[in-house]
């Protein structure tokens, strides 16, 4: 901040905060390295050598895993139904959050506690009542329906950290374009929703995890391999007598690219959200 | 103004999209579930539900297992709420001090999050592995700590907090991620002027930051009290509740109980009391946590 | 407004596309589910035998909904039995386990498969006994078994030879010296991978029948028995005394299945206590660099009269109760056929694993000494018994005896493990 003559405190202090920094980094990144490294070994090899790398690779868990896990096909299911479930959720969240935050209605308390409260729900109890009422709808093996599934498990938790959020913006923001005669629709469009990016994205990169990892629903609700997602593709490969951990690995080194990936842009757009936020005030 | 925020029409319909996927996919069945409490029923299409009443929950308050998964989840809690908030939020502080190379080291340190349990739980099984074989009681060989080597997920003193630790590593790296955004929507003005006015060090962090992000905080606490009373994932896949019952939570004894052991009235009821219990813990948090948020 | 029309539009859609319905099949579809998908040996055998069976009868549908992995397989398994859902043939390993599903109708009665004698009497002699419920009040037999699995030592015969052994010790006493001798080598006899608790739940299996008479499992399921009696406690006692004397490695109740195995395959350890299915695996390893051979568990000099007691676990289908029509037709055909000479002839020679029939055409089969040694305890049993809980109708006790048994390694005496185990039944009647 202040442009001084830096002092021989100054340099040990920045050289302590990066050795303390790559240390953790290295904490944090040996799993991917970890799976990297087993992802071109046999079982054997990953049990009695672990955290080596192999000297005789085996490039072959990569198709083998393709195949085996149907991973191409779950692949794009999963990106096809996370991101359109994330994205109903934070459209639904929003507007919702917008009336729970700075409208006046009775019971508004209310329904604020009443849909903050699916934040407790635990899935598994669920599922059998679920798994009747789907079924009696004829709703198994259906996209749609699953995304609206994983739709109502993340509005709970994106209307508590976007109602908060919202609560915090001062009246003026909206009153100037409510003077200029814009609609409601227009001023959560326009106004809200942009200024509430941080919120939005912090809660979609929850959304975002929570369903790219979820095993429960996809695993019940899909019957089709044509169907079915990630997740469980990586389920494959543990067997009653044994498992393929190469297999597994290498599985998971292609599931977890895209992830990665995407919080990098996303990221991105956290940071743009966070100077429009920093302008209000 | 106040007509604006009072147009009945427009609540209703800003509301409806949320509430109807809610109210119907998520809040049906758990009415059916909490119905399900106060029935006795073996899982099999066919044979009728027999109404018991609470007897249910007399058997789950009778169970010295159930007692055990108690005790256990709130100490699940406490290990990743404190460890949790202090390595996310201290690591959030060091990076918001916008050094050189922070978003790398932001985007590395979010790893854990992102990755499947699959592959966090089997590393954390190599770690853990007992005698030599794991690297944890290798480190302690290397460093000399011998006495202390163990098998970490079956000595039932150790077992619990070896999957807390994993849990930990697993999720923090999101809670800095809130922590960071906190603290980076703070003006750098505010900064500046509690400089000049001689604040620095800790004493600036409790009296000016630590107010400025007690919001996103709030939130951190209230997902990961929540998110550690119905943790099921991590448990279930590293320890299966073992060794021998030692790591149970209720979590996990409720999907014995309903899944394997076919009770669903009695696994109905323990998902009951993990859903009170987090409102419970949740409400109460908020109601600790209550105070003036800083306006800037 | 406008905007917002639009976005409660794309809302109402993607609502419509919810309701969509599934096109009606002119086909008769049935369902299987077993955990052969995945990575298991068997998954691309069962998708090509469903191929085939297809092209035998175009006008059915196969729908292979089978899942290896056990907690997502248990999870299906039970929403399916409970929003009445119940697959068409479905993988249930167990023995009183059944009889809930015997006695609402939800599993059919097989028997009334057995006029059809051709298939019926080409299986083992008795394959089909473990599944007559007679003994629980339920008539008829309520599944088909599809293999045969004896359970007893896969050792590594150059680590015997190294100690002094040619041939595998036949009696307890003869196996403690060995074992003793494998110490001092510095080898661990057994590193079974007990995280996974069925691991020591199979020694102990092997223990208690050579101890106590495979009679002992029917005895306790039917109450007529206690664990806390004098004869199963030292059942659970020698598996104490195996564990203290060091025969199972150290602290092996925190090793994995996989890592028994990498132990046993990189000469670590000397045996591993495993069904005939580990035959599979190590043919999967290629070139090994010792010679592996199996041998049945030892008896125990004083109780002799159990020398013949084999373990074997059951591996059975079931087919659902209260088919009809077309449905029944193509489910009993789909098992009658995968059990059937032909293919189990066909399993035989391309998966290395043991026919549940006896009229096999074995010419032109390279069959392996694993194979032959399987055989050879198969033939030689007196008695067969599968997990001492198979017996039992208390769902919970797979769990409750092997956890107690891991509980007991990690310092229960045996007195307390079989009191926790009793302490399970008491309470639940």
């Amino acid at each position: 901040m202040n442009k001084r003559r830096h002092s021989t405190k100054w340099y040990f202090l920045q050289m302590g905060y990066y050795a303390f920094m790559i240390l953790v980094a290295i904490i944090m990144a040996f799993p991917i390295y970890f799976a990297l490294i087993s992802s071109v070994k046999g079982n054997t090899e990953i049990f009695s050598n672990p955290f080596v790398p192999t000297v005789s690779p085996v490039f072959e868990n990569y198709p083998r895993a393709i195949k085996t896990g149907h991973i191409d096909k779950s692949f794009f299911n999963t990106i096809y139904i996370t991101l359109s479930a994330v994205l109903i959720a934070m459209l639904s969240g929003a507007m919702a959050s917008y009336i729970l935050a700075k409208f006046r209605f009775r019971g508004r308390a209310f329904i604020y506690v009443f849909v903050v409260a699916g934040m407790m729900i635990p899935i598994q109890t669920i599922i059998i009542p679920l798994a009747f009422y789907l079924g009696k709808l004829g709703l198994f093996d259906n996209h749609p329906a699953l995304i609206l599934l994983f739709t109502a498990f993340q509005i709970p938790m994106t209307v508590f950290v976007v109602t908060g959020f919202m609560k915090g913006f001062p009246h003026e923001i909206e009153e100037a374009a409510v003077i200029d005669g814009a609609t409601h629709s227009r001023t959560l469009f326009m106004i809200i929703i942009p200024l509430s990016a941080p919120a939005l994205v912090s809660a979609s990169i929850f959304n975002f995890i929570n369903i790219w990892n979820n095993l429960l629903f996809p695993l019940i609700f899909i019957r089709s391999a044509e169907k079915q997602m990630l997740a469980l593709s990586l389920q494959s490969f543990f067997a009653e007598r044994g498992s393929d951990y190469g297999g597994v690995m290498a599985a998971i080194v292609i599931s977890i690219t895209p992830t990665i990936l995407a919080y990098v842009m996303m990221q991105e757009r956290v940071e743009m959200g966070l100077m429009a936020g920093a302008v209000k005030g | 103004m106040d007509q604006y925020y009072s147009n009945k029409r427009i609540v209703l319909l800003f509301l409806l999209p949320a509430l109807v996927i809610y109210v119907g996919l998520a809040v049906y069945p758990i009415v059916q579930s909490i119905v399900f409490s106060f029935y006795e029923w073996n899982g099999l299409q066919g044979v009728p539900m027999e109404y018991v009443g609470m007897n249910n929950f007399g058997s789950m308050f009778r169970s010295a297992k159930f007692w055990l998964s108690v005790k256990n989840v709130l100490q699940f809690i406490a290990v990743n709420l404190i460890f949790q908030i202090i390595i996310g939020y201290g690591l959030a502080v060091l990076l918001a001090q916008n050094r050189p190379g922070f978003k790398i080291f932001k985007t590395i340190f979010f790893f854990p999050v992102v990755l499947p349990l699959t592959a966090t739980a089997l590393l954390w099984k190599f770690i853990y592995f007992p005698n030599n074989i794991g690297v944890l009681n290798q480190l302690l060989n290397a460093i000399g700590l011998e006495s202390l080597k163990t098998g970490w997920l079956i000595n039932t003193k150790t077992a619990l907090n070896a999957v807390s630790i994993a849990n930990v590593w697993t999720g923090f790296g999101y809670h800095m991620v809130i922590g960071f955004a906190a603290l980076s929507a703070i003006p750098d003005g505010i900064m500046e002027s509690s400089m000049i006015d001689g604040a620095t060090g800790f004493r600036q962090f409790f009296s000016i930051t630590l107010p400025m992000i007690w919001e996103s905080m709030k939130i951190s606490f209230v997902l990961l009290i929540t998110g550690s009373m119905k943790n099921f994932d991590i448990i279930f896949v590293m320890t299966e509740g073992g060794p021998n019952g030692a790591t149970h939570v209720p979590s996990t004894l409720m999907y014995y109980e309903a899944f394997k052991y076919d009770h669903y009235g009695l696994g109905s009821a323990i998902s009951v009391f993990i859903f009170v219990a987090s409102l419970a813990l949740a409400g109460l948090t908020i109601r600790l946590m209550r105070r003036e948020s800083v306006e800037y | 407004m406008f905007k917002m029309r639009k976005v409660l539009a794309c809302l109402m859609m993607f609502a419509l596309l919810v309701t969509g319905v599934a096109f009606a099949e002119a086909k008769t579809e049935i369902t299987i589910l077993t955990r052969w998908s995945g990575s298991d040996p068997m998954a691309d055998y069962l998708d090509n035998y469903i191929l085939e069976f297809e092209e035998r009868h175009p006008d059915v549908k196969v729908n292979n909904i089978s899942i290896n992995e056990e907690a997502s397989y248990n999870n299906k398994f039970k929403t399916l039995v409970a929003t009445g859902d119940i697959p068409n043939v479905f993988y249930l390993p167990g023995i009183a386990s059944l009889v809930k599903y015997a006695e609402n109708g939800l599993i059919m009665d097989v028997s009334v498969l057995f006029e059809d004698g051709e298939w019926y009497n080409g299986f083992l002699d008795g394959a089909f006994d473990m599944f007559d419920f007679a003994t629980y009040g339920v008539e008829g037999v309520y599944a088909v078994p599809f293999a045969a699995t004896p359970e007893g030592v896969f050792y590594n015969a150059d680590m015997l030879k190294e100690v002094g052994y040619e041939a595998f010790p036949e009696t307890m006493e003869e196996f403690y010296v060995c074992m003793d001798k494998l110490l001092e080598k510095g080898y661990v006899p057994f590193a079974p991978g007990a995280a996974e608790t069925w691991r020591v739940g199979h020694l102990h299996n092997q223990l208690l029948y050579k101890w106590c008479g495979t009679s002992k499992a029917t005895e306790l399921g039917a109450r007529t028995a206690k664990w806390t009696d004098e004869d199963v406690v030292q059942s659970l006692a020698w598996l104490k005394d195996m564990n203290d004397r060091g025969y199972l490695m150290e602290n092996c109740a925190g090793l994995t299945l996989d890592m028994e195995k990498t132990m046993f395959f990189t000469q670590q350890s000397a045996m591993t206590c495993n069904g005939s299915w580990f035959i599979g695996d190590i043919t999967a390893q290629g070139e090994l660099g010792f010679d592996v051979a199996f041998a049945a568990w030892p008896y125990f000099t004083e109780r002799e009269e159990n020398k013949g007691a084999v373990v074997q676990y059951p591996q059975n289908w079931c087919l659902k109760g209260g088919m009809e029509g077309a449905e029944y037709d193509a489910t009993v055909a789909f098992v009658k056929e995968y059990t059937g000479r032909d293919n189990q002839t066909r399993v035989t020679a391309e998966k290395g694993t043991l026919p549940i029939r006896k009229d096999i055409d074995y010419s032109g089969i390279e069959l392996n000494d694993l194979f032959m040694g399987c055989m050879d305890v198969l033939n030689n049993a007196t008695s067969q018994a599968g997990d001492s809980f198979d017996y039992d109708q208390l769902s919970s006790m797979q769990d409750v005896t092997r956890n107690n048994i891991v509980g007991m390694l990690l310092g229960n005496t045996p007195e307390e493990c079989a009191k926790a185990i009793q302490d399970e039944i008491d309470t639940n009647g």
